[in-house]
């Protein structure tokens, strides 16, 4: 195995996120929505995060980008604490890291058009569209399988699927180092999962990117990350290579996990535990 | 061909009123102790077919043909023939847990009434209920019974949903898209349990967009495309060599994910 020399391009050292809950008579509570997670994400590598509803994916991800503060821990980009940067640095540093959502549709502005989508990272919201940004838009819907004849859609206008590829080109317009997507393919039809992750892994190893999915999918884990982390009320639970954790995890809850993936073959998946 | 069917169709059409086709001579049947899965994209008429067989079909929709249920012909059935048959002899478990549910009442209220209506004693019907809730797995079951629908995680609303659907011993349940929206975990739970009832002779039509469930517990499966069943057969035969397009595309992408190779 090679040395790796530089830091990490996102790292998360000792990230404990810990939220007041209002409780009826006035007095709050505390909850304690991470403990202590490490994970780090170098250049080019593929790092999933799986987890179960109330597992803290999300909580993870706010916090990775500084949309929620942790109560403890750093975490770094490129050696560098996101805590302690100016707001300017912030701008720079979250256009290296974008970010694909859940849900396709209520991610987009309802009021903008594809062109106006996908370049406002670019303007910020209320530059002018000049001829070369409008090129630079169409070559980034180019790559997720877009064409010139869906620049001037609006998001109700596209499929689950195609605003889901509308999502990406915006997230890739910035030419981030690294793509963090928070259930990307759940909000889609089953026979589109598959297109959307094959364009994940095609762009991931085209450009080289970072790329930290979270997923309570097993197999969609599998399928685009050489590492795995498995998360659960709040705790990293393990993590290490995908196929080293899927053939033999550490972990009762993860052979839990893993006993629960179904699979369209007959002769594996959980069905010798059902029938 | 199942051997005893509880449930046989025949040239079952639903049109809408302004004369659109909903669903289009469908033709099956469900064993005794069946599970039948019905696959089909959203808008393929999945739902109407089970809110037909309960006689909820859109108001003014012509639902014509056959639907034999044992003696009883569901498509001529008034309304005293169904509220004979609902959740006494047919059940139903929606997709939605939290709209299944009334906010203002506890789950134990909302669960001991079905058995009441039914004329048990209150006291009884406590102690089934909470027998059903443990055979759903559902933790400490006297104190769920204080508990109101919005306190509870989305998969336990879920599994207590199914263990109210089927307190009444119903012989069939139509169960939509009923594990959808869960984790994987609690999935495996829910289909476990939907193999132990239809062990136990309870007949299932079970609708969901998910071969991987498809293949852990349904015995057959039919093919819903535009209202028209396109394909239905045993459920390894249909995973093996699908024939209709719809069934190739859904199990070729799924294939894909799980790494296996794709069928040509």
């Amino acid at each position: 195995m090679s040395v790796v020399i530089a830091p990490p391009l996102l790292e998360a050292r000792d990230l404990a996120v810990q939220v007041h809950t209002a409780q009826r008579w006035g007095k709050g509570a505390q909850r304690q929505l991470l403990h202590s997670v490490n994970l780090s994400v170098h250049c080019g590598q593929t790092l999933a995060v799986v987890g179960e509803s109330g597992a803290g994916k999300s909580t993870l991800v706010r916090s990775l980008l500084r949309l929620q503060r942790p109560s403890q821990g750093q975490v770094l980009i490129d050696g560098h604490d996101l805590a302690i940067l100016s707001a300017a640095e912030l701008r720079a540093q979250r256009r290296r890291i974008q970010i694909v959502f859940q849900d396709p549709i209520a991610s987009l502005n309802p009021a903008l058009d594809v062109l106006q989508i996908v370049t406002d990272p670019l303007r910020s919201g209320i530059g002018a569209i000049g001829p070369a940004l409008r090129e630079q838009a169409l070559a980034q819907l180019r790559t997720v399988g877009l064409s010139a004849e869906h620049l001037s859609r609006r998001a109700s206008e596209l499929s689950g699927g195609q605003a889901q590829r509308v999502a990406i080109a915006r997230a890739l317009i910035t030419e981030p180092d690294m793509l963090i997507c928070d259930e990307p393919v759940s909000a889609l039809d089953l026979a589109l999962r598959a297109q959307v992750l094959r364009l994940l892994m095609d762009l991931q190893r085209q450009r080289s990117l970072a790329l930290l999915l979270v997923t309570h999918d097993l197999h969609a884990a599998r399928f685009l990350c050489a590492r795995t982390l498995v998360l659960r009320q709040g705790e990293v639970v393990e993590q290490g290579a995908t196929e080293a954790l899927f053939a033999q995890p550490a972990a009762a809850y993860t052979r839990e996990l893993l006993g629960s993936m179904l699979s369209v073959d007959p002769a594996r998946g959980a069905t010798g535990s059902i029938s | 061909m199942p051997v005893e069917p509880l449930l046989e169709v025949r040239n079952l059409s639903l049109h809408r009123k302004d004369g659109a086709r909903v669903l289009c001579e469908l033709n099956f049947e469900v064993g005794r102790g069946e599970i039948l899965g019905v696959v089909g994209q959203s808008g393929s008429g999945k739902s109407q077919l089970l809110l037909s067989l309960l006689g909820l079909q859109m108001r003014g929709a012509l639902l014509s043909g056959s639907a034999r249920f044992g003696a009883q012909e569901l498509v001529a059935a008034d309304e005293s023939a169904w509220r004979g048959l609902r959740g006494r002899q047919i059940a139903m478990l929606f997709q939605d847990p939290l709209l299944s549910w009334n906010p203002y009442l506890r789950i134990g209220r909302q669960l001991v009434e079905v058995l009441q209506e039914q004329g048990m004693k209150a006291g009884d019907a406590r102690e089934r209920v909470i027998g059903a809730l443990a055979d759903v797995e559902l933790a400490e079951p006297e104190r769920l019974l204080q508990q109101y629908p919005h306190e509870l995680s989305g998969g336990m609303r879920q599994r207590a949903l199914l263990a109210m659907a089927v307190l009444g011993s119903p012989r069939l349940l139509l169960a939509d898209e009923p594990t959808t929206a869960l984790d994987p975990t609690t999935q495996l739970r829910v289909l476990q349990r939907l193999r132990a009832l239809s062990a136990q002779g309870m007949s299932i039509l079970l609708v969901t967009h998910d071969l991987g469930v498809v293949a852990a517990v349904a015995d057959r499966v039919l093919v819903l495309e535009h209202g028209v069943i396109v394909e239905q057969g045993e459920t390894t035969q249909l995973l093996r060599s699908p024939v209709s397009a719809y069934a190739r595309t859904l199990l070729n992408a799924a294939r894909e994910l799980e790494g296996l190779s794709c069928l040509s």
